[in-house]
């Protein structure tokens, strides 16, 4: 008896510990004397209310206010000379044209610059480029494109750049299979003089300019390219900071680049830590703990926690990464309208908001992502399960007989599929939840082995994601609801040869209408950028594509 | 004891040739495009198709299989799928990382387990060994990353006394070792308190005892080193747990290891990664089978002289 209440103690003993560790609150980092409120962070759209008139498209994400109110935040993680971020992935590579990964575009955008870069509200802007103008071709059409670079811009190598690099990385570029994409459109570039280039591309291109600020553009230098250079090992390129080292799996260290041609924006940290943690609770321990000053990507589960601390900032911007339920267009009975449109009806999307991503996003109505240029909610159907029963009524069919296969390749889409289930059930369809990895996710879903999967795309403008998502060219590749329709596939050719922007307004918006009516996919959400920092790191902020751009920070 | 060695060493051979193929085929034959993987959503069929080629992915699968393994046998494991660099370098630059995992933890089991394990058979039934049985019970239950995660919570985010992530220095490892480490130091514990019950019971424990030696001599000259036998065993094959446990221990604390890595390119289907890592932990697991042989005929006389 006496045996077994020492055996008892020493348990409890043993598991309180745990449990005080597990289910408390954790500790409040040192709080200031007097807080003041945190900045705010660029605040995402109103999410559209289902039932209502179609909202208006969210507003492109605005830079957050600087952060920073006297005595907020903690120490740095190493000293004020330095930031340290956390972020989950590691690039695959540090060469620009290596790869086509979003954790490879965040570093190359540290050590790299482009002849333009994409700006807040997600339009290009030049940055390499002084000016640029467009001239007429034989044919009387815009496809001459005459670039100025700006006076001693500088590779972190110390040369300077001139229209050699430009013309030679732009050749390279079209080479690379990760990035050849980004410059199609370009037939020619040749050096006019030292400073200048003229690049031809095949008639009046709307993405120019866009494909231009891809990182995959990035002037490099043209000795480099020929000589064959490790960029892994020397990435040398003109943006505000070099590489120092790169600890694989572990961090990536860089210091300013002293050459940095962009006085103005030269950095005002001077080093920079990327540190890898791929485990999201990690990050916001390591976060709390003080091992690291910023967090790229933020788990919706720790909003809250680091949203009631002064001593954090918690950023929510709006994103153009659009996700869905793609079912295949191809395949009885989703090649009907009216059965799309049923499913379509049928999804509280205000629930898989809920369920899948904590709330941390809006809602997705439009067949093209909201923020863009031409995206409208005109002809998208809210959630309406009367309305879905009317389409099923419509088809004529039996929804029992319907058999849709959700392939799902991580727990965000499992659980917004679980919501889908349920919603769908309602109407009758029964709905499966399949699960794969990326990888086979990846191959079975462009070769159109589906009926149904959970999928997203994300771009930077409405040209790419029309392209990308409803040209018929690239069925088998990204166009997964396979969508054929040459009407669509000449309004988003039409888009691309636009380059006046009201024009290509008119043309885009058109094709959402006609994608809105067709409902190839059915819209679930617009998920917001999640980040964190320590409060007294100032001028942060991100861009609705995503980016932002660290040589801008500073320590209070 | 040379020829021993040696032809242990032959017999890696087509140990490495069958695990290679056997992953090799499996990795090819699942679902899932290694181009797909690296160029993503946005991939054009022109440049998926352009990419197949150059990585001769075209091929037939045993002549890709035949080519890697050319490479192999002069010592280079091929270029990544992924980052283009080579899959030596990568390997190279995260074996120290998952080395030092290893150690400590098979160093922390090792330090506690045995006198754990010692001290619950020379005190059989007592408080003691209930509650050094209750700790391997916990230890073989509770999940790698779970104890993690208290770790983490406890040392780095409420004491501050130890770093969450990374492997900056050897406090970064303090905290994985020890979540690495307890479930291989239950395993030890108790294995070692079975063998030292067998042993303590056998006729020679008792001579010894009734020669008059004092008990610590006992235990310490006569029974320990007849229960070390099945305890070798057991941390021999513990290296292969900390080598698959490493994965999980390197995720949680974010730590640069080759298991990591190896689950990163199983996910995206890069196969001279993946077969990489499998050499190398193939490799690890051999050789540290080999050397506990060894140790069993350093510890016990007898084998020894079988050897020779």
């Amino acid at each position: 008896m006496k045996k077994s209440r020492l055996i008892s103690l020493v348990i409890a003993v043993l598991l309180i510990p745990a449990l005080i560790a597990g289910c408390g609150a954790p500790a409040q980092p040192a709080q200031p004397a007097a807080p003041a409120q945190p900045a705010q962070p660029a605040q995402p759209a109103e999410p559209a209310k289902p039932g209502e008139a179609p909202a208006e498209p969210a507003k492109p994400a605005e830079p957050a206010a600087p952060a920073a109110p006297a005595g907020e935040g903690m120490d740095p993680a190493v000293d004020a000379d330095t930031v340290v971020i956390a972020t989950a992935d590691e690039t695959p590579s540090l060469s620009t044209a290596g790869h086509n990964a979003v954790a490879g575009d965040y570093v190359n955008t540290l050590t790299h610059n482009g002849l333009f870069r994409i700006n807040a509200e997600l339009n290009p802007e030049p940055d390499l480029v002084a000016e640029y103008h467009t001239e007429k071709d034989d044919k009387g059409e815009d496809s001459i494109w005459i670039m100025k670079l700006h006076e001693n811009i500088g590779f972190s190598d110390g040369t300077i750049m001139n229209a050699d690099d430009v013309v030679a990385t732009l050749m390279y570029a079209k080479t690379q299979q990760n990035v050849a994409t980004y410059t199609k459109s370009v037939i020619t570039v040749e050096k006019v003089d030292d400073l200048t280039v003229k690049i031809t591309t095949d008639g009046p291109s709307a993405t120019l300019l866009y494909d231009l600020s891809h990182h995959g553009n990035y002037i490099l230098p043209k000795a480099l390219i020929e000589a064959d250079n490790d960029w892994n090992a020397n990435p040398v390129g003109a943006g505000a900071y070099k590489l120092v080292e790169w600890k694989r799996g572990e961090q990536i260290e860089f210091t300013a680049n002293e050459f940095y041609f962009n006085k103005e924006r030269t950095p005002k940290i001077k080093n920079v830590i990327w540190r890898i943690i791929p485990e999201g609770s990690a990050r916001t321990i390591a976060l709390e703990a003080g091992e690291v000053d910023y967090i790229i990507e933020l788990d919706s589960t720790s909003v809250p926690n680091l949203d009631a601390n002064p001593a954090f900032t918690v950023m929510k911007v709006p994103t153009a990464s659009h996700n869905w339920l793609t079912v295949n267009n191809e395949v009885v009975p989703f090649d009907d309208v009216n059965v799309r449109k049923a499913i379509n009806s049928a999804i509280n999307k205000e629930d898989v908001i809920e369920v899948s991503i904590n709330g941390m996003g809006e809602v997705a109505l439009s067949q093209t992502p909201n923020g863009m240029l031409g995206s409208t909610d005109e002809f998208a159907d809210p959630y309406d399960v009367a309305k879905a029963k009317e389409y099923l009524a419509a088809w004529g069919g039996d929804p029992a007989t319907i058999k849709l296969d959700m392939i799902c390749s991580n727990d965000t889409k499992r659980r917004a599929a679980e919501v889908i289930q349920a919603n769908l059930k309602e109407i009758g369809i029964t709905a499966n939840i399949v699960s794969m990895d990326l990888a086979t996710y990846l191959s079975e879903t462009a070769a159109g082995n589906f009926t149904g999967f959970i999928g997203g795309y994300t771009t930077n403008n409405m040209m790419s994601f029309l392209n990308g998502v409803f040209l018929s060219d690239n069925i088998n590749a990204s166009n997964k609801t396979r969508t054929n329709e040459p009407e669509l596939d000449a309004m988003i050719r039409e888009s691309f040869r636009t380059v006046d922007q009201d024009e290509r307004g008119k043309i885009l918006e058109a094709a959402t209408i006609f994608l809105n009516k067709e409902t190839p996919q059915m819209p679930l959400y617009q998920p917001w950028t999640l980040s964190a920092h320590k409060t007294n790191l100032l001028n942060t902020f991100i861009t609705g594509s995503g980016g932002f751009w660290v040589q801008e920070w500073a320590w209070q | 004891m040379w020829k021993y060695i040696g032809r242990r060493i032959l017999a890696l051979i087509p140990v490495i040739v069958g695990v290679t193929l056997l992953v090799y085929f499996i990795m090819s034959l699942a679902p899932g495009d290694p181009v797909k993987t690296i160029l993503g959503e946005q991939a054009t069929p022109e440049a998926i198709e352009s990419l197949r080629e150059e990585m001769g992915l075209n091929d037939p699968i045993i002549v890709q299989y035949v080519r890697w393994f050319g490479k192999l046998l002069q010592g280079d494991l091929g270029l990544s799928y992924k980052s283009k660099d080579s899959v030596s370098m990568e390997i190279a630059s995260r074996i120290p990382t998952t080395l030092k995992l290893s150690f400590s933890a098979m160093t922390i089991a090792i330090l506690f387990a045995i006198p754990l394990g010692i001290i619950a058979a020379v005190k059989q039934n007592s408080i003691i060994d209930g509650a050094s049985m209750f700790l391997a019970l916990l230890g073989v239950s509770i999940p790698i990353f779970w104890l993690g995660l208290l770790l983490i919570l406890l040392f780095s985010l409420r004491l501050g006394l130890l770093p969450s992530a990374g492997a900056q220095s050897w406090k970064s490892f303090i905290l994985p070792g020890i979540a690495l480490g307890f479930h291989s130091m239950a395993s030890i514990a108790r294995i070692t308190r079975s063998s030292m019950l067998e042993v303590i019971r056998q006729d020679y424990t008792r001579t010894a005892r009734a020669k008059g030696l004092p008990y610590r001599d006992v235990i310490q000259k006569h029974a320990l080193r007849n229960a070390l036998i099945p305890t070798v065993t057991v941390v021999g094959l513990q290296m292969g747990a900390l080598l698959s446990g490493s994965v999980l221990t390197e995720t949680v604390f974010s730590l640069p290891g080759i298991g990591r890595y190896m689950i990163q390119s199983i996910s995206g289907r890069d196969i001279p990664a993946v077969l990489g890592c499998i050499v190398v932990f193939t490799l690890t697991f051999s050789v540290v089978n080999l050397i506990v042989d060894l140790l069993y005929g350093f510890i016990d006389p007898r084998i020894r002289a079988q050897y020779s």
